[in-house]
């Protein structure tokens, strides 16, 4: 049970709660995201107060993986929140958000244009080299994905090693190469 | 176009700027989560990435739930779930787990805890037919082969608080993961990607363990060829 006095949390407390979020939400944040950085760890500490309060009450259980759990959920919605923001501005007119990167539509453009030929190309892909593509694709090393994916290693690294092969193929065949 | 897809990065960014593309209707957060952490079946997990690779926003609250679980490893890993499933995986290929098993919630709930206990009470079993006292033993040592991974510490050895030096034997090339648990069956370490075949743990993590307490521990060799060898559950008491 978190005790209201010290945050603490089955073994976090809100002072070393904090570093964590920032580390991860500055490892995430999009680029037109990057002046808004601080605010998102703001609003997810927020909301984990709030059900540090509710824990307190006896209401919700108390634990760090619940209140990582409770930032992913919080985070998710703010960033899609200031996207909609950002494409329909006049919706919300105290809160606009300014995009870091207004000044390059073109570089904005072509990662979009780039990234919809990927999905297209992990279509055709087979569905094992797909998967060891995407999580590489999202960040995770060989070793995070051999247990994700639950395979060894090896054929991990294999898949992988093949899937962007035959992504980079794909690519050039559709146009995109240096 | 400017882009090179020999970039790894680049194709992440790529990969991540489509973000606004996605079809929010059909994204479970929770379900995301609970995959990254390791926290659904391995199928389920696969379900969960196919879908991501169709659908962009799911793919972004993937990689905000990875960002948070990295930070929240060493508190409570993915890895210990996921190393338990491949543990509840191989004792069932290894035991033939009757069906009364499968089908108890509670076992299912727990099978990681029971596979330790199981593994630790034929590591005993093990122990105690090898112990020194016994006619006709062979130690741990004499018995390490590059097919299997031994402990080199004596049975029964008390390791002090200060230097908690595991050791285990050698396997050329290999690399090891490592997992120590509490007598009462919780992850006190996991760590993976170790290069040599022994491991000081440091005396901030055993803080909280009594003087006497009888630590297990277990090593999983990543072989050059991608095979895993799993050793046997050992113990370890503090001085």
């Amino acid at each position: 049970m978190a005790n209201p006095e010290t945050g603490q949390a089955d073994g976090i407390s809100l002072d070393e709660l904090r570093p964590k979020l920032e580390r991860a939400i500055y490892r995430i944040c999009p680029a037109w995201l990057s002046d808004r950085r601080d605010d998102l760890v703001q609003m997810a500490m927020m909301k984990i107060m709030q059900m540090q309060r509710r824990q307190s009450e006896g209401m919700i259980p108390a634990n760090a993986s619940y209140l990582f759990r409770v930032a992913h959920s919080a985070l998710v919605d703010e960033i899609r929140r200031l996207r909609r923001q950002r494409e329909s501005p006049l919706e919300d007119s105290d809160d606009t958000v300014e995009p870091r990167d207004a000044h390059d539509p073109e570089r904005d453009a072509v990662a979009r244009q780039t990234g919809r030929a990927i999905k297209d190309c992990l279509g055709l892909m087979k569905q094992e080299r797909r998967m060891a593509v995407i999580l590489y694709l999202q960040g995770h090393s060989v070793p995070e994905s051999s247990r994700t994916l639950g395979w060894k290693r090896k054929r991990t690294e294999n898949l992988v090693f093949r899937g962007l092969d035959n992504l980079r193929h794909c690519l050039r065949k559709k146009g995109i190469q240096p | 176009m400017s882009f090179n897809p020999e970039d790894s990065e680049a194709l992440r960014r790529a990969f991540s700027a489509m973000a606004e593309d996605g079809d929010l209707d059909t994204v479970d957060d929770e379900r995301i989560w609970r995959a990254v952490r390791g926290e659904l079946s391995r199928e389920e997990r696969h379900a969960v990435i196919e879908e991501t690779a169709r659908n962009p926003a799911m793919a972004e609250s993937w990689r905000i739930a990875k960002a948070l679980s990295d930070e929240l490893g060493d508190l409570v890993t993915a890895d210990q779930r996921l190393g338990a499933e491949e543990d509840a995986e191989v004792s069932a290929r290894q035991t033939a787990t009757p069906s009364w098993v499968a089908t108890r919630p509670w076992v299912r709930r727990h099978q990681w805890s029971l596979g330790f206990a199981v593994a630790a009470m034929l590591a005993l079993s093990i122990g105690l037919s090898q112990s020194p006292w016994m006619p006709g033993s062979v130690s741990q040592y004499r018995q390490a082969t590059q097919d299997e991974v031994v402990s080199l510490l004596a049975e029964g050895e008390r390791l002090p608080r200060q230097d908690f030096t595991l050791r285990w034997s050698a396997i050329e090339d290999a690399r090891y993961r490592l997992r120590l648990l509490t007598p009462q069956l919780q992850v006190l370490l996991d760590v993976d990607d170790l290069g040599t075949n022994e491991y000081r743990v440091a005396a901030q993590q055993l803080s909280a363990i009594p003087s006497g307490s009888r630590l297990l521990w277990q090593i999983d060799a990543h072989l050059p060829d991608g095979r895993r060898l799993t050793s046997a559950t050992f113990f370890a008491e503090m001085q």
